[in-house]
């Protein structure tokens, strides 16, 4: 869907370059997490995507044309989701959205998805009267309107309950299913995890590792397996290693006469990958 | 619906539920107040130096409270993410903050043509506004893009009147006899705003409105111009660089 080559960017104001000659690409159909802590790059690099920013050097394709090369009608195949409110609090939601779904030539039925997040009831309340919940969910709404092919998702479930945080998660999942791309920006790893098929770590405006949760884990991970056991009156602990786990004698001899308390594989979580891979504490 | 009449539309629903519409009916309502008291039967000079006062003022600060807003509410970003060309969406703002101008002039020609004598041509005078609003629209739009906050806007507004309003008023109103002083103002985009309008009146020479015209239809493709190329810049500090 989206190539990105070579990619530099530097803002107007700064000395040095925000972007540093990345390159990677978001296939058709994925959802692709773009994460990293603040100041990295991400938001720029989204905002670059979604041609909020130009002027950078590089090229970057959108289904294998140069973007630069698409006007405003590119919008017709985008929803970008903020992370911020982004809607007239003296409006109630139906106007907000009846106001920007005119501006498209190609809508969803607001009403059913509306109904789906929970704010068909509230369509005419003022937005200055919703919650901070609400506000996320309807920026859910207002990217979806224009039945996008590209959803850019900024922090789409920060501030929801788990209850909604679940609806909204499984709306991204049903966008996917049914042919949608999506770049993620999160700083919920459990979201990452659920959701992305393939995520880029960013640092200091490069791309510092991008591959899937799954094989990320396994890379930063050990590949061995941690064995809580009981013998007798005593509880101890063994690690063995996976390779040729089902041949290591001692591993099963102790899960044939043993109580076993827990067992886990040693793979990394993708909060532990991400502050081995940016080398910072996340700060956001 | 045409996305042009969406953002028109939109704009001046906004003004509305803003009150931004009901603080230019209040300020018409002043005008008309002292039409009323005045103790003047023919108003046909008055009204159009109160369609000036108004027209400069109001226009200026409409839409830039109209720009702040979206700024504050962040509704700024969303718009940059919509299928509108900056064009369609600049001159959507523009030509909704024209109808409040049109609007208070239609209140005032009203009203004088019921209670007062008025012998101006209400779509001349309308032509007028409409330039002047324009022109002035731009104005607020530019001093937006360099304001920090509402307060900031506010400051930028009072010094432009203070450089481009207050001299043509004190003139316009004999406070100021000088002939050096009168001559310069011809200088202000605001002097011809002024001509433009009394224009109207039919005490203006015809030469005086054709340049007043020339002067200010160049002055708002230059502002046009300036405030389309300075518009990516603007984006990408409201987009949150």
């Amino acid at each position: 869907m989206y190539q990105i080559n070579n990619l530099v960017f530097r803002y107007p104001k700064n000395k040095e370059d925000t972007i540093k000659n990345i390159s990677f690409e978001i296939r058709k159909g994925e959802i692709f997490g773009l994460l990293g802590p603040s100041g990295v790059g991400k938001s720029t690099t989204q905002k670059i995507l979604i041609k909020l920013l130009t002027g950078y050097k590089g090229e970057i394709l959108y289904k294998g044309k140069d973007l630069k090369s698409y006007g405003s009608s590119y919008f017709e195949e985008v929803g970008v989701g903020f992370e911020m409110p982004v809607h007239f609090s003296k409006l109630t939601a139906e106007e907000n959205l009846n106001f920007f779904k005119r501006l498209y030539s190609s809508t969803i039925d607001v009403d059913e998805l509306l109904k789906r997040v929970g704010l068909y009831e509230d369509r005419k309340k003022r937005i200055g009267q919703y919650s901070k919940g609400m506000k996320v969910r309807l920026n859910f709404v207002r990217a979806m309107l224009n039945n996008p092919k590209v959803l850019f998702l900024d922090e789409p479930t920060n501030g929801l309950d788990p209850k909604n945080a679940r609806i909204v998660k499984d709306l991204i999942k049903e966008f996917k299913e049914n042919g949608g791309t999506v770049l993620l920006t999160t700083h919920l790893m459990n979201d990452v995890d659920e959701l992305c098929d393939r995520v880029a770590f960013m640092a200091s405006g490069r791309i510092a590792e991008i591959s899937t949760p799954k094989d990320l884990k396994l890379k930063y991970g050990s590949r061995e397996v941690d064995i809580e056991y009981r013998e007798g009156e005593r509880v101890k602990r063994a690690t063995f290693g996976l390779d040729k786990l089902g041949e290591n004698e001692e591993f099963l001899k102790i899960i044939k006469n043993n109580e076993i308390i827990t067992i886990h594989s040693k793979e990394n979580t993708l909060d532990d990958i991400f502050i081995k891979v940016t080398g910072v504490t996340r700060d956001e | 619906m045409n996305k042009f009449r969406v953002l028109v539309r939109g704009e001046l629903i906004r003004l509305r539920r803003y009150n931004l519409f009901a603080a230019a009916l209040f300020v018409s309502a002043i005008w008309v107040g002292i039409l009323h008291f005045l103790n003047v039967e023919n108003v046909t000079t008055l009204v159009p130096q109160l369609i000036f006062l108004d027209v400069t003022t109001m226009a200026t600060l409409l839409v830039g409270v109209t720009f702040i807003y979206e700024r504050e509410e962040s509704t700024i970003r969303t718009i940059l993410v919509a299928p509108i060309s900056k064009h369609q969406y600049l001159l959507g703002k523009i030509i909704s903050n024209i109808i409040p101008s049109i609007l208070s002039l239609s209140i005032m020609y009203g009203y004088s043509k019921l209670f007062k004598v008025i012998e101006i041509n209400y779509f001349l005078l309308l032509g007028a506004v409409v330039l002047v609003s324009f022109f002035h629209s731009l104005i607020g739009l530019l001093l937006t893009y360099f304001s920090r906050d509402f307060t900031g806007l506010v400051m930028a507004i009072m010094l432009l009147f203070i450089i481009f309003l207050l001299p043509v008023i004190l003139v316009e109103f004999n406070i100021i006899t000088s002939e050096i002083f009168s001559k310069l103002i011809y200088v202000l985009p605001t002097k011809s705003a002024l001509m433009l309008i009394m224009g109207t009146t039919g005490n203006i020479e015809g030469w005086e409105i054709i340049i007043s015209l020339v002067y200010l239809i160049i002055s708002s493709l230059v502002l046009y111009y300036l405030l389309v190329r300075n518009f990516d810049l603007y984006a990408l500090r409201e987009s949150g660089e």
